[in-house]
């Protein structure tokens, strides 16, 4: 069977930093920035971008094309290729399919959330909500968490989680090429034109209360970006960047080794991984740093928006901004290009996040692309149904732990590791820049090799005292939530299981095949 | 917003369009 190839470079490109443009880079950053010291939280983020974030996008980049070679679209095989004297490495591997497709369990529905938003905000159907009570109300009254004069059950919701759900089955049927670069291709730019339309509106809003001058969009961007330097002291502040930056490149996740391994042999990968993480940048901190905090500065004043801030992103994303954007001439079309410009950013993430197991099917079991698509989308459609039923028992953050999380950082620390010790630098550097179009200035093969696992074993290690223990033992978790959460464990253990058991039966069949060939591995 | 906050904002915002327009443009040469 015939590998699939992109069709161009930029689409590529695209493609990788659709992955990367998500809800993250519009809610969840300007939330860290305004939590975190405002603009003094860019001097860590620079350097975690600098130190951390670079280094794994062309780790990955570099990885993918390797394992390409060999035929591996995913990390088992292209660990094995790696590391092929080490019998266990592959198994390793298989977070980069599971981490990705526990993401996506939950991900569809969220983004479903939004392609519905799109529609009410046209309709004019959260109109009435002029507090952020009400617009909350909305909010919990769609996501079935209680039934209320908005919705009286889930069956909406479900709905527009089968539109969503269809949406991505079909564009990940027409495969690589034909779907999914097409999608990123019209897809990002559209987005981004999106963003900038709205950033443009947010900055004409000025102070829209003259009774109040200091309600301005100009203090808003002051709140962002006005320094506070007491914060570079704190190593919570430090971390905080480290993770926004991590998270926001989508590295760990398995999904850049997958695409890049659609990648031909002499393909650059360093300038390619470098546009892709710029654009993500431009992205989050140009336009996601002008949208939500300025324009809720604008119309809720500076104590508000200090709660705000911390409220999380679902607060951000569906209270705050269709209550603010509302209060805006043409409200309704403004908010349609909000959740619209969020839905197309959730839907060029949701389909990168399938990808790697529909690889890992056609490369490991000789399935036919169409075939591996199906099957997949029946068992993310079968796991994904406690996520929607049980939102409110903690089941999607229990999935998040896992699968955004928890493997994302072990399988980043892991994969970096294996390419500048085990690998070794000497051949990571040759193969970072064969066919290249920039070169990597030398000191980043130091950075490579040093800063960035011990930077991520720092993480990791703080992470794991600090936030990750009381979630493994379920400290927190009421009586009544405990039996969902212990249940979905179980089921993301056993969908890890499997997979492992597949790589397992996989490398038999290929060793049986081997022997009765008697001839050379392939590998 | 005080003058560091422009400083801040000016410096990212450079950096970062910098960055991406000059990436674009090697891309799109090659």
């Amino acid at each position: 069977m015939a590998r699939e190839q992109w069709g161009s470079r930029i689409g590529v490109i695209m493609a990788v930093a659709g992955s990367a443009i998500g809800l993250g880079n519009f809610l969840r950053f300007p939330g860290q920035v305004a939590q975190h010291g405002g603009g003094a939280f860019m001097i860590p983020y620079f350097i975690s971008l600098l130190l951390l974030g670079l280094p794994l996008i062309w780790i990955e980049w570099t990885i993918g094309r390797f394992g390409g070679i060999f035929g591996h679209s995913t990390a088992p095989g292209m660990f094995h290729s790696m590391w092929e004297k080490n019998r266990f490495i592959k198994y390793f591997g298989v977070i980069g399919i599971f981490g990705p497709i526990v993401i996506s369990l939950y991900y569809i529905y969220i983004e479903s959330w939004l392609l519905a938003y799109s529609f009410f905000a046209l309709a004019g159907s959260y109109e009435a909500c002029t507090t952020s009570e009400l617009m909350l109300s909305f909010l919990k009254g769609y996501q079935g968490l209680e039934q209320n004069q908005f919705f009286s059950s889930l069956w909406p919701a479900y709905t527009f989680f089968l539109i969503t759900f269809a949406l991505n089955g079909l564009v990940l049927y027409f495969g690589v090429q034909r779907g999914i670069e097409r999608v990123c291709k019209y897809g990002v730019p559209l987005l981004l034109i999106l963003a900038v339309i709205l950033v443009v509106r947010v900055f004409l809003l000025g102070a829209p209360d003259p009774a109040q001058p200091e309600n301005s969009v100009l203090g808003g961007l002051g709140f962002m970006w006005n320094p506070d330097w007491s914060a570079l002291t704190r190593g919570k502040v430090w971390l905080a960047a480290a993770g926004q930056v991590f998270f926001t490149l989508s590295c760990g996740i398995g999904v850049i080794l997958t695409y890049a391994s659609y990648l031909g042999k002499n393909d650059d990968v360093a300038l390619s991984g470098l546009t892709a993480a710029s654009a993500n940048e431009f992205a989050e901190v140009v336009l996601g740093g002008s949208l939500v905090i300025p324009a809720a500065f604008a119309f809720l004043g500076a104590s508000a928006v200090t709660v705000v801030a911390q409220s999380g992103v679902f607060n951000l994303g569906f209270v705050t901004m269709p209550l603010v954007l509302q209060k805006i001439a043409h409200g309704n079309f403004f908010g349609f290009i909000w959740f619209f410009l969020l839905f197309i950013a959730g839907v060029t993430s949701s389909i990168s996040l399938a990808q790697p197991a529909i690889a890992f099917l056609e490369d490991e079991f000789n399935l036919a692309r169409r075939q591996a698509v199906l099957r997949l989308m029946a068992v993310i459609f079968f796991f994904s149904q406690p996520a929607i039923f049980f939102l409110g028992r903690g089941v999607v953050d229990e999935m998040d732990f896992w699968g955004g999380s928890f493997f994302l950082v072990v399988f980043a620390t892991v994969e970096t590791i294996l390419f500048g010790w085990v690998f070794g630098m000497d051949r990571a550097w040759t193969e970072l820049h064969r066919g290249s179009d920039i070169i990597i200035p030398r000191f980043y093969r130091w950075i490579i090799k040093y800063v960035t696992p011990l930077f991520l074993l720092l993480i990791l290690g703080v992470w794991l005292f600090q936030d990750w223990l009381p979630v493994l033992f379920c400290e927190g978790v009421s009586e009544e939530n405990l039996p969902y959460i212990i249940g979905t464990r179980l089921m993301l253990f056993s969908l890890l299981g499997s997979l492992a058991l597949m790589v397992r039966q996989s490398w038999k069949r290929r060793e049986i095949k081997l022997l009765e060939n008697g001839g050379t591995n392939d590998d | 917003m005080t003058i560091n906050g422009w400083i801040f904002m000016g410096i990212s915002w450079a950096a970062i369009i910098g960055l991406f327009v000059f990436c674009l443009r090697r891309t799109i040469k090659h």
